[in-house]
């Protein structure tokens, strides 16, 4: 029986390319409404880790998974899941923005909605208003709606994107370097948008920046190698790691 | 690269400390001369500490300016970090040594000595050589990197106590058996009692030092 405060149970999960293995056997478990920033040097598998955690990994010629994922009670990997509800129910942010070419604003957030059925115009309008204010972009965009998405900015675009993935009301969004493309005043915008998120989401987030990872998360994992080093609160991690390589690769000496 | 700059700029801070260290070693070290040296000339050894008391304040205000720079634009972590918050808080310590030091030099060159205070002297001059051990011990703990000292010093500072205690009692003593000693015992006692807080920031220091190795908080903690 699962500890009740645990939301994501990752026991053993491993992973590999053709034959490469990027992961080895990965075990963490993840507080429901928390921030947690996965840090790691390039290669070490902080990407395809959080890939795993919405069976996006498996989408890749060649590519495997094994071990258990565990939100709330019920494996992603269970033969009876649908991976496709599973992708639709976490939300993903990528390192660029992708909002939908030759889509407006408005239809970016609301096509989610669509797909799951949710016909009816009212609700659309409300949800997309809803989604649209919780990722801090209805104020800038209200009046336009039916502009392009990709007319935006680079950072009205990535919020746009989140708005996107809210609407679904996603119980976990995954972020891989959300903002490793934005300028510092964007880069605010998003931070503090996941701090205000984490009423109702639990977020993963994959990140080069160290103060950002310090910023924003609950907690921090280091990964090395394809292997967890260690998973400490993220006031700790920075301050007092219990790992020696985690002190080495924070301070920049790994 | 940037370790590599973030390195020389640490190193650079901890050499600060280590000068004000210095300078704040050697006040003390004439304030006892003054205080117990009927050689010395005690008005040419207290310019000398004054102006090392400038010296010390310089120095602090230079450490917190580059403290203040490394925190900003280099953003250190973990170890960098606590280096950089237990120097800027030795700093602080250092830099009241200096002012204690200048007062005690102060006082112990208006004594006036009597063979009833032999006794008092004695014990004073062995405060002294505990209070120097201290502030020694805690240098070289910092220096040093070295958390295992520094629990040594803060261990000595119940001695520096008791020492301030026997003090006073044996200075009560002088009083009730000749007045006109009452002026300089209450000298005694002053000087006494900041050799006492010279102790303190020793230990400061050196819980500083245990924090900065370690990670463990131990000020208002039992050793």
């Amino acid at each position: 029986m699962m500890n009740s405060s645990i939301f994501i149970d990752i026991k053993n999960l491993m992973a590999w390319f053709d034959t490469m293995k990027v992961l080895s056997g990965i075990n963490l478990s993840i507080e429901r409404n928390k921030v947690v920033a996965i840090i790691g040097p390039s290669g070490c598998g902080k990407s395809t880790f959080i890939r795993c955690l919405n069976r996006l990994h498996e989408e890749v010629r060649g590519a495997r998974v094994k071990g258990k994922v565990f939100l709330e009670d019920r494996d992603i990997y269970d033969p009876s899941v649908d991976p496709v509800l599973i992708r639709r129910n976490i939300g993903m942010i990528f390192q660029k923005p992708n909002p939908f070419p030759g889509m407006s604003i408005y239809d970016n957030v609301a096509l989610g909605l669509k797909l799951s059925g949710v016909r009816k115009r009212s609700l659309l309008d409300e949800k997309v208003e809803m989604s649209l204010k919780r990722a801090a972009l209805w104020k800038e965009v209200k009046d336009n709606l039916n502009r392009p998405g990709t007319g935006l900015s680079g950072g009205q675009q990535q919020r746009l994107c989140i708005a996107r993935a809210l609407a679904i009301e996603p119980p976990v969004l995954l972020m891989d370097e959300p903002t490793s493309a934005l300028d510092p005043i964007s880069t605010s915008w998003i931070e503090e948008l996941i701090q205000n998120l984490t009423d109702q989401v639990t977020v993963i987030i994959v990140t080069h920046n160290m103060q950002q990872a310090s910023r924003v998360s609950d907690r921090t994992a280091f990964l090395l190698n394809g292997e967890l080093v260690e998973y400490n609160k993220t006031s700790l991690f920075f301050t007092n790691p219990d790992d020696e390589r985690s002190e080495a690769y924070i301070t920049g000496r790994l | 690269m940037q370790t590599k700059f973030l390195d020389e700029r640490l190193t650079q801070l901890k050499s600060l400390i280590a000068s004000m260290g210095g300078c704040a070693e050697q006040m003390l070290k004439e304030a006892g001369l003054i205080t117990f040296d009927k050689e010395v000339n005690r008005e040419e050894l207290y310019k000398l500490v004054q102006n090392r008391e400038q010296e010390i304040d310089s120095l602090q205000i230079r450490l917190g300016k580059h403290c203040f720079r490394v925190l900003a634009r280099q953003a250190p972590v973990a170890r960098d970090l606590r280096l950089v918050l237990s120097i800027i808080s030795i700093n602080t310590a250092l830099e009241r040594m200096g002012d204690l030091s200048l007062n005690i030099a102060k006082k112990g060159k208006a004594l006036k000595e009597d063979p009833l205070l032999e006794i008092p002297f004695e014990k004073l001059k062995e405060m002294f050589h505990q209070i120097t051990s201290m502030i020694r011990g805690c240098l070289d703990a910092f220096i040093n990197e070295d958390d295992r000292l520094a629990r040594e010093v803060i261990i000595q500072d119940d001695r520096a106590d008791q020492l301030k205690d026997g003090i006073c009692v044996k200075l009560k003593e002088c009083i009730l058996a000749n007045n006109d000693l009452v002026d300089t015992c209450i000298q005694l006692v002053s000087i006494s009692e900041m050799l006492e807080r010279l102790g303190d920031q020793a230990t400061n220091i050196a819980e500083e030092v245990i924090f900065m190795e370690t990670g463990r908080d131990v000020k208002h903690k039992k050793l």
